[in-house]
């Protein structure tokens, strides 16, 4: 028994240290030349540009530039009006434009998506929201939350109540919740010279060039009819402007299913912090027949307002 | 009724002239009761015998009158009692008996292995684990009873790190987890990689892996009933360790009537971390610590009261600066009172008032920005047990259970509430069990348990049934029925810190299972045992958070934040092969199984494996006695674990975002497709006994991983490669146990 046991020890010892792997072990089955469609219709704007692309190997580097599909015909309807797109020039391959007089994009409306290349055929379908806005926007005591002063309505913001210091109180958007299924939340920093005014220990100075001048929230039900931003959202001074979609099924269930759109990789949402293992990494919801990707579609209003350092920066 | 009728017509006349023979049994050395010991009276005609309960008291009905009988108790590692009895007609005779510890059995950690003694393996899965075969295991830091169970078959762990159970293809919220019948909702400290059961107060732990008796419920697999020590009723006793990751202590003595016993651990790491901390680096802090406490006091030979109570704490804190800090708390805290009464010498009963708490709370403030998540799960119980030795071959238990749950789970995000969930269901159960022997080599044990859940005015009926027979060196035996769990573990695969439970609510149905386990037990000698069984349970209304709900959703239900409806199974063999007597004493264990899932919401519907599904799984075990040396081993092998592989890459312009940023992203392939390498791991420990200053003493050196093997744990996929994150390399550790 003893000797067994050595034995058996010896063994484990001369397979037990290798724990390498051949990297292209860890890709499933190859799902390449798959069609990927990109469009988002938003109320009262031009019909958007589409692009079309198409999957790539999962163990090669990816390159837009050869994934898009340049030979495809994209068509767009609405009732009975049919909008051949064309590919836009001006853009990489699998870029498309609309047709010159294509009409803005109407609330409460559906439109349908069909794109076709080389026997593939992707279609989807978008119903657009009714018309959004926003009722108010206040900044707020971050403690008694009560109304410190009402912003203005100013799309670029600059005008001496839309000036706020960087966390000193909260901006509060107030509206009134549309019969949608979810909302969406972006900001973006309009100055692109401004100054950084995040000093924290959180951050290093190595650490400053990851804050990107823009970013879009997880997905919101926002039936309270309210949203308070986050401060941790604002990392640089000036001009900023604020803006949220009431968005459509679609566009909902994207951005709930990719949380690369609003976090890190490591997934997870708030109800469940972190997702490594693994929990998260599953097929997202794209409500695309016959391909992947997004048509959805969005009501917005907009909001700006001035980032001022605090005064002891 | 009727049957009730006929069954109490066969037991009554038994009762009338036949004699009855009852008492407790414990240790002679401290008086601590020792659950589930063989009695047996060995008479001209075939033998008569009985188990202990868990309270170490006993009973044997229809002793015929006027025979002598040769009265034979063991208990593994004792020196069995025996004695001559001669029983009038309608004798009832106390024999309580205090059984002395076999030096020797304990000099070499022998499990010894009589028949008689193996009569508490009736019910296939169940697992008795003592303490002391556990502290000779190697370890990470220190003895650990539930990383310990990882070791057998049919139980694996999620990863190095996490002690949580994961038992014959069940999650971690499948097993319920008793201390001195207490639950304990999240039994783990520094996120799940320690559990909270310290090594020093624990008496004995029992495994039910699965078809559990009728005795138990609320979970869909498998029960795991940990006892304290109740206390040195003969001196004072105190024993404890330093190792590098805590110091322990444990305390116990005599009452006039009784025992008590105190118990604490306590982390040191937030000492070391400070010493690293200063103006330039900034360190968390952390610390755990846990309490266990027991009273025990009888009042007459038939009138005990035990009072025990379980508190232990985590505490993670990391303050950056004034806008931006970390905070997470959380903790079990239980307390139990317990009446114990013989109302005669065949009724048995015990009755207890409990309560448990889980509380977990995390707080963040990130630049400013506050976010509040906090949860608690309580319960208060009275329950009732009821153990009536009715009849020489027949032994009836009942009982009754009524709990109210509190549940509370509240998330603020940046000054707004978003969940504001609080829920107070209650359960009441019913059970009754008959254990009927029919003859020397078989058990029936054939159970029914009742449940009642107020959140959606469910009520169910549980089957129980488990047999075993035995002829020559064989043992047969097979078990099923049915379970429900109406507490749903919402964690992930990784960490146990922010785990939580919901009770679930009438939007879902309760998880429902069915299972059914037979096996064969083979013991040519008395050193060695074979065993072999196989399982397979059917799974349904199973349910997981769902990870795409919206951030500030407005959940009222359960249903809108779970996916609901899942079904599944698991299925496998055990192979179990122990050496159990000698200087070289261990277990090779095999697990061959499979388990799936299936949620319409999930992976397109299509069934998957979750992530422990395991193909094989092989530990081996073994520790080597010499004088005052002792040597420990353990190898695991097992199937990698299932993990989500990329198939494609694509780009979409990420929504609302200006000027549309194009996101590289990987499409996932179906869900747990691939698998990670094989895991394995080798441990070995030394240990060294010494006796100095009256003191007791133990040293120990243990190297976890020899190999410094980096078994994967789990892939993330961005727009570069795919980066494997490894568990841990090898980790020496050292210690010292004493005991005076």
């Amino acid at each position: 028994m003893k000797y067994f046991v050595l034995r058996v020890l010896c063994l484990i010892a001369l397979v037990g240290c290798k724990a390498e792997r051949d990297p292209s072990s860890l890709f499933g089955p190859d799902a390449s030349g798959v069609l990927v469609v990109d469009a988002l219709l938003i109320v009262d704007q031009p019909l958007p540009q589409v692009l079309v692309s198409e999957t790539v190997k999962a163990n090669v580097g990816y390159s837009e530039r050869w994934a898009g599909v340049g030979d495809a015909e994209v068509v767009i309807t609405q009732g009975k009006q049919t909008f051949m797109y064309r590919p836009s020039a001006s853009f990489s391959s699998g870029s498309y434009g609309p047709p010159l007089n294509a009409p803005l994009v109407l609330p409460n409306t559906t439109y349908n998506l069909r794109v076709r290349s080389q026997g593939r055929e992707a279609t989807a379908q978008t119903i657009t929201p009714g018309r959004f806005d926003i009722r108010e926007a206040a900044l707020i005591d971050d403690e008694t939350l009560e109304v410190i002063r009402s912003l203005n309505r100013y799309e670029d913001g600059n005008v001496q109540e839309n000036r706020v210091v960087y966390q000193e109180g909260l901006l509060e958007m107030r509206f009134d919740p549309l019969p949608v299924i979810g909302y969406h939340i972006a900001i973006e920093s309009l100055d692109p010279e401004s100054d950084f005014v995040v000093y924290s220990d959180l951050v290093d100075d190595d650490d400053r060039v990851e804050f990107e001048r823009y970013g879009s929230s997880p997905a919101f039900e926002g039936t309270d009819g309210f949203v308070r931003f986050p401060w941790f959202a604002v990392a640089y001074a000036g001009p900023h402007v604020i803006r949220i979609y009431a968005i459509d099924k679609n566009w909902f269930d994207l951005i709930r299913s990719v949380p690369t759109f609003y976090q890190d990789d490591d997934g997870g949402n708030a109800f469940q912090p972190g997702g490594l293992a693994g929990d998260n990494f599953e097929r997202p919801l794209f409500n695309v027949d016959g391909g992947i990707g997004i048509f959805g579609s969005a009501s917005a209003d907009s909001v700006g307002f001035v980032v001022l350092p605090r005064p002891s920066q | 009724m009727k049957f009730l009728g006929v069954l109490l017509s066969m037991l009554l006349p038994l009762s009338v002239r036949a004699a009855t023979l009852s008492g407790f049994i414990s240790d002679q050395s401290n008086g601590e009761s020792l659950p589930y010991a063989t009695v047996v009276l060995k008479g001209p005609d075939r033998p008569i015998g009985a188990l202990s309960n868990v309270d170490g008291y006993y009973a044997i009905q229809g002793v015929p009158e006027d025979t002598p009988y040769v009265l034979n108790i063991s208990y593994i590692g004792y020196i069995s009692f025996q004695d001559t009895l001669t029983f009038r007609a309608s004798e009832t005779r106390r024999l309580d008996v205090q059984l002395k510890p076999d030096l020797i059995v304990v000099e070499e950690i022998v499990v010894v292995g009589k028949r008689e003694e193996e009569e508490q393996r009736i019910q296939p899965g169940f697992v008795e684990v003592e303490t002391a075969k556990i502290r000779e295991m190697p370890a990470i830091g220190e003895t650990d009873i539930l990383r310990s169970l990882h070791l057998l078959p049919g139980i694996q762990a999620a990863s190095d790190i996490s002690a949580g159970l994961y038992i014959r293809g069940g999650g971690p919220d499948q097993t319920l987890i008793l201390l001195d019948q207490m639950p304990l909702y999240n039994p783990s400290h520094a996120f799940g990689f320690f559990s909270t059961f310290n090594p020093d107060a624990i008496r004995d732990m029992s495994l039910h892996k699965g078809a559990y008796p009728a005795k138990y419920g609320g979970r869909l697999g498998s029960v795991l009933d940990v006892h304290n020590k109740d206390g040195n009723r003969k001196g004072f006793d105190a024993s404890g360790g330093v190792s590098l990751i805590a110091a322990r202590l444990t305390l116990e003595g005599p009452t006039p009537k009784g025992s008590w016993m105190v118990s604490g651990r306590r982390t040191y790491i937030d000492p070391l971390l400070s010493f690293i901390r200063d103006e330039e680096t900034d360190v968390p802090t952390y610390y755990f610590y846990d309490l266990n406490a027991k009273l025990n006091q009888d009042f007459s030979d038939n009138d005990k009261m035990q009072v025990s109570g379980y508190f232990g704490r985590d505490d993670l804190s990391f303050d950056v600066d004034e806008d931006s800090f970390f905070g997470i708390r959380w903790g079990n805290t239980a307390f139990l009172g317990k009446w114990t009464h013989v109302f005669s010498p065949a009724l048995f009963g015990n009755f207890v008032v409990a309560g448990s708490d889980y509380a977990s709370k995390i707080e963040l403030n990130i630049l400013d920005t506050p976010i509040l998540l906090s949860n608690s799960i309580s319960d208060f119980t009275i329950k009732g047990d009821v153990d009536w030795f009715a009849a020489r071959d027949h032994a009836i238990s009942g009982g009754f259970l009524a709990t109210r749950y509190d549940f509370e789970f509240y998330q603020e995000f940046n000054r707004s509430s978003q969940f504001d969930l609080n829920l107070t269901p209650n359960l009441l159960s019913m059970y009754v069990q008959d254990h009927w022997q029919p003859g020397s080599a078989a058990d029936i044990r054939l159970g029914m348990r009742s449940s009642y859940f107020s959140a959606g005015d469910r009520l169910h009926v549980e089957p129980r049934l488990s047999m075993s027979y035995r002829r020559g060196n064989w043992r047969w035996k097979a078990a099923g029925g049915s379970f429900h769990q109406y507490l749903q573990l919402v964690t992930t695969e990784l960490f146990s810190g922010g785990d939580y439970w919901v009770p679930l609510d009438e939007s879902v149905e309760p998880g429902r299972s069915w299972q059914s386990v037979a096996g064969v037990e083979w013991e040519p000698s008395e050193r060695y045992q074979a065993t072999v069984e196989a399982y397979y349970t059917d799974m349904a209304n199973l349910i997981v958070l769902d990870n795409r709900i919206a951030a500030d959703i407005d959940a009222k239900t359960v249903e809108d934040t779970f996916l609901s409806g899942g079904t599944g199974y698991a299925t496998g063999v055990e192979v179990f092969l122990q050496r159990r007597t000698g200087r070289l004493t261990g277990w090779i264990g095999y697990t061959l199984g499979w388990t799936r899932r299936t949620f319409a919401e999930l992976n397109q519907g299509k069934t998957f494996p979750p992530k422990y599904d395991r193909r094989h799984d092989v530990s081996f075990v073994s520790n080597y006695r010499l004088g005052r040396w002792s040597f420990g081993a353990n190898y695991v092998y097992g199937t990698g674990q299932a993990f989500t592989p990329a198939s494609a890459r694509y780009s979409l312009r990420s929504p609302a975002v200006p000027h549309r940023h194009t996101e590289s992203l990987v499409l996932p392939s179906d869900r747990n497709s691939a698998r990670l390498l094989p895991y394995q791991r080798l441990d070995l420990s030394v240990k060294m006994r010494f006796r100095a200053f009256e003191v007791n003493g133990e040293f120990y050196v243990q190297v976890f991983n020899v190999f410094n093997r980096r078994n994967e744990w789990f892939v993330i996929f961005d727009e570069s490669n795919p980066d494997v994150i490894k568990m841990l390399p090898i980790v020496p550790t050292l210690g010292i146990n004493f005991n005076f």
